[in-house]
């Protein structure tokens, strides 16, 4: 008993809690250009067998570099883009089957908050009217309540008085608010942050960070976090999925990945990362990757890492390297975990 | 001291928009870089951090003058442009810039081994020959793999990375006395940036060229700069040692930009940002233009513009400093 309301309370204390989102084996491969004139077919493998679950209150961050494949993976999870194989459970529920009808009601447990505050509005719809829309289409409270709701929305996000406003009239901070509290405004479970404060100035952005994570402990959200910024991720995440050619390549807590990182590309990634203050002494030998991210129309046979990886053997050459559970919890794609540490 | 390859003295750039009164985005800024030195200049968008380097590049357009004050180059002036010969081949030969967006800035029909030639022709005045060669060698310095073959590649054929190292080498042929990076790095990704920023400190110990590094990123500049400028709604607030200044701001806001950054290696509870929005360039408040955003700030600090005080090495524009300069 004890322990069923301790489950109702506080989700996301629970030790074994069931995942609010699981996904499993998610592929998706584009046509790419031909080989030639007439040659065949190449394909471009956007996302190579990614698996992971959410708890309910949870953050988890996708990061990586350009063209890893992280925004297709939260396209993905929404189902914005039809995966080629694998599956995406939400609480509970298998979604690779689920019709229209259905999903349309799924859009207000799972929302999204795009980069591009500017194009993600309507220019020509009031703030408070943007906002309200999300309430009419799921129906969501009485029809003479919404504006009133939608007003408080705005007032949450920090744009009281704001309702009446048009998107050419915001800074770029308030337009960022806008996009949350409309997001927000449905009452989701889930929502996929897709580097939502990259297109801000450094002293906005700790403005909008700051309104994600009392939200999220507000309103008990999950966050998917989809960021190339390792500094914001340290700050916001409890986990941290790092990405590389379509793959995760270590999985691990906050601590884990940032305080000990295993994973040669995880090394790499956060050593490269200036810093302005002085920063703590590294554990470990600092790894440099020479060469850049190959295409993904070419990639690399064996581990996608073995060209740049200073650790690469024969058998990285030859052997794709699957992640695997280590005896700390976090998991980890790679044949010689041990050489980078 | 010797003096400076780039000096910024007391630089107001107004703007003239068509039908409206004129702006002034930069307001008496003051800057020297010497040789083998490398300056970060620092600030968020709209501070004027770009058009401070398009000034001193002699690059500013019609609508876009130097209202007052100078810039000279190696003790020569650059601007207000003196549209003479010496100025023009004083450009040509000891100054380059590199920017953002390298995609926008290379010739889509020629190929990079002949951008980088003409590039090393001008600055030399050497035969073509020699320049092609010599435009493969720099392309290999800049660490393009199979130079000789891909000099013949055009900018689509080149990745991000390879374009910006490409800029570069066109930069940096015939070995320049001045660089100006605004923002060269920005829309690279950390593990490339890293090596082209390497790539920059390995140049600049060999050759001695002075570097003013602009960045909104305070951590690029505690990895490249010596000294650090910060700027604010067209105005140098604080400049020193990179270590001091980021270790120990004296301004405001310089302190208020670190509060509002989360850090690699250290968490923090809380981020604390800075409330309110830069003023927009037609309604600067009359004092310091921070004030308005500022918890320290006083009746004085509303009335008067600062100036940028203190002693040769820290300096810093503010009434009421977080210690004494």
């Amino acid at each position: 008993m004890a322990a069923v309301e301790s489950l109702a309370v506080a989700p996301d204390r629970d030790p074994e809690p069931a995942p609010l989102l699981a996904v499993r084996d998610l592929v998706k491969v584009y046509p790419g250009p031909r080989r030639g004139l007439f040659g065949p077919r190449r394909e471009l493998t956007a996302v190579a067998g990614v698996s992971f679950e959410l708890a309910a209150g949870e953050t988890l961050a996708i990061v990586g570099e350009s063209g890893c494949g992280k925004s297709t993976v939260g396209n993905l999870v929404l189902n914005l883009i039809e995966p080629t194989s694998g599956r995406v459970a939400f609480d509970g529920e298998d979604l690779s089957a689920t019709g229209a009808d259905r999903w349309r009601a799924l859009r207000g447990d799972m929302q999204l908050i795009f980069q591009d505050s500017r194009s993600a509005l309507d220019p020509r719809l009031s703030i408070g009217d943007q906002v309200r829309e999300g309430l009419d289409i799921h129906g969501l409270g009485a029809p003479a309540e919404r504006r009133a709701e939608a007003e408080a929305m705005l007032e949450a996000v920090g744009l009281p008085g704001f309702a009446d406003r048009y998107p050419h009239a915001l800074s770029g901070g308030q337009q960022q608010r806008a996009v949350i509290a409309r997001a927000l405004a449905v009452g989701p479970r889930l929502v996929v942050c897709d580097e939502p404060v990259a297109a801000l100035d450094v002293s906005i952005q700790a403005q909008v960070v700051n309104l994600l994570t009392d939200l999220q402990a507000r309103l008990g959200l999950s966050y998917l976090f989809i960021s190339h910024d390792l500094s914001l991720v340290r700050h916001v995440s409890d986990r941290i999925a790092v990405m590389y050619l379509g793959a995760f390549v270590e999985v691990g807590s906050r601590r884990q990945i940032f305080d000990e990182p295993r994973h040669p590309y995880t090394r790499a990634l956060i050593g490269a990362v200036p810093v302005a203050r002085a920063r703590r002494e590294p554990r470990g030998r600092p790894v440099r990757l020479s060469g850049e991210v190959p295409s993904p129309l070419d990639p690399p046979p064996g581990c996608s890492l073995h060209p740049r990886c200073p650790f690469a053997t024969g058998r990285c050459r030859a052997e794709r390297p699957l992640p695997r559970r280590q005896a700390d919890g976090r998991s980890i794609a790679c044949h010689h975990p041990e050489a980078a540490a | 001291m010797t003096s400076p390859v780039l000096a910024i003295e007391d630089l107001t750039v107004r703007i003239d928009p068509p039908g409206a009164a004129p702006v002034f985005p930069v307001r008496g800024v003051s800057l020297q870089v010497a040789a083998g030195e490398t300056l970060g200049l620092v600030g968020e968008s709209g501070c004027g951090k770009t058009l401070t380097c398009l000034a001193a590049m002699g690059l500013l357009g019609r609508r876009v003058t130097v209202a007052s004050g100078r810039v000279l180059v190696e003790g020569r002036r650059i601007a207000p442009e003196p549209e003479d010969r010496a100025a023009r081949d004083l450009r040509h030969r000891r100054m380059a810039m590199i920017f953002q967006n390298p995609g926008g800035c290379l010739n889509p029909v020629r190929s990079i081994g002949w951008q980088v030639a003409e590039a090393y022709q001008l600055r030399t005045r050497s035969d073509r020959a020699t320049a092609r060669r010599r435009a493969v060698e720099l392309l290999d310095l800049v660490g393009i793999p199979e130079p000789a073959r891909r000099a013949r590649d055009y900018p689509h054929q080149l990745s991000g990375g390879q374009q910006q190292r490409a800029m570069i080498a066109m930069a940096i042929a015939g070995e320049p006395a001045l660089l100006v990076a605004d923002e060269a790095t920005t829309a690279l990704d950390v593990t490339v940036q890293a090596q082209i920023l390497e790539l920059l400190r390995q140049l600049q110990r060999r050759t001695g060229m002075a570097i003013l590094f602009v960045t909104h990123d305070l951590g690029l500049i505690a990895e490249m700069a010596g000294r650090i400028a910060v700027m604010y709604a067209g105005r140098v607030v604080e400049q020193g040692p990179t270590a001091a200044v980021l270790g120990a701001p004296l301004h405001p806001y310089t302190a208020g930009l670190l509060a509002s950054l989360p850090f690699i290696d250290e968490d923090v509870e809380r981020l604390v940002p800075i409330e309110g929005t830069v003023p927009a360039l037609s309604a600067l408040p009359p004092g310091c233009a921070f004030a308005p955003r500022c918890g320290r700030a006083g009746a004085a600090c509303a009335a008067a513009q600062p100036p940028l005080a203190g002693d040769g090495a820290a300096r810093v524009a503010c009434l009421r400093p977080l210690r004494a300069a």
